[in-house]
């Protein structure tokens, strides 16, 4: 069906809508709402403007933005070997010790294994747990 | 870009002018009022819907500055305002004495009677569309603004509305 041919399909319930439109309003309803509108701008305030998507993207990058500057920070001072590992003279001293407990040790062993050992000191100790032995009884589901 | 029509008037609002307010009922008041009754069947009713738009309008004249289509925004705010009156029942005896009916094509009492019983059946989706096109002379480019919908969407619930409409004239008829 042609667009127009639904057009005439409709005209003559349309042209009855029409005739049947709603009253106006009195005109005690225009005096009625502005005074409403004086009162309400006189006592109440106006609600504050939503914020608008931007403003949340914006909050959203410069919460990550400081995320990654705290990280990079904390990055650059966390040194992957400790001062202790650094220090020239305690590594040699545990390095002497080292071929003194295990004279097979070449030196260039001694020295690697010197500085990991100095490098360790400064780790926070994590508890060792133990796995739980495996029960020597068999489930149920093993039966088969 | 060009200004609109209703800029001045939306510049007034959101500045809180008082006459921007008298202007925008002159402008809109009537239509409102007729959507209204419309969608709510009681002139009390009506009125109070369109007091809600303009307190609605004051509260948040803060943001108008963002509207772009102002009959658009008073259209879709009175359709909330309907929306929270809606919550009590459409009243079973629709105000229809106020309703005129003197063209050509009037409808007799019956069919007056027939075409308002109708009316209250139809989904509050399609009153919508129909109050807004019949008593606000809005285009379905307009309607589909004021409401959120597509263009054809607006023109498809108007067309299930009048067959609605007529399948009840017609039915009443035979």
């Amino acid at each position: 069906m042609s667009p127009a041919a639904r057009r005439d399909e409709f005209s003559d319930l349309e042209r009855i809508l029409a005739d049947l439109r709603s009253p106006d309003p009195t005109s005690a309803l225009r005096t009625r709402i502005l005074a409403a509108v004086r009162t309400e701008m006189a006592t109440g305030r106006s609600r504050p403007a939503p914020a608008s998507p931007w403003a949340f993207a914006a909050a959203v990058a410069a919460g990550i933005l400081l995320c990654v500057n705290l990280s990079m920070s904390a990055a650059n001072h966390a040194a992957p070997f400790t001062p202790a590992a650094r220090d020239g003279e305690a590594r040699t001293r545990a390095e002497e010790r080292l071929r003194a407990i295990l004279p097979s040790l070449d030196a260039q062993e001694a020295r690697c294994r010197a500085v990991l050992l100095l490098a360790a000191e400064d780790l926070v100790p994590a508890p060792m747990l133990q796995p739980k032995p495996l029960s020597p009884e068999r489930e149920p589901w093993e039966s088969h | 870009m060009t200004p609109g029509p209703d800029d001045a008037l939306l510049a007034g609002l959101a500045a809180g002018d008082e006459g921007a307010f008298a202007a925008l009922y002159d402008r809109y008041g009537a239509a409102l009022f007729r959507v209204a009754h419309a969608l709510l069947g009681s002139r009390e009713e009506a009125e109070d819907a369109v007091q809600d738009v303009f307190l609605d309008l004051v509260r948040s004249r803060a943001s108008l500055a963002r509207v772009r289509d102002l009959r658009a925004y008073v259209f879709a705010s009175l359709r909330h305002a309907a929306a929270r009156r809606r919550r009590r029942p459409f009243p079973a005896t629709a105000d229809l004495d106020g309703i005129s009916s003197g063209g050509e094509a009037a409808p007799s009492v019956d069919e007056r009677g027939r075409l308002a019983r109708a009316m209250r059946a139809l989904p509050p989706s399609q009153r919508e569309v129909l109050a807004l096109h019949i008593e606000g002379e809005m285009t379905f480019a307009e309607i589909g603004a004021a409401l959120g919908i597509s263009i054809n969407t607006a023109a498809s619930r108007y067309r299930y509305a009048l067959e609605k409409l007529r399948a009840a004239l017609e039915g009443g008829s035979r």
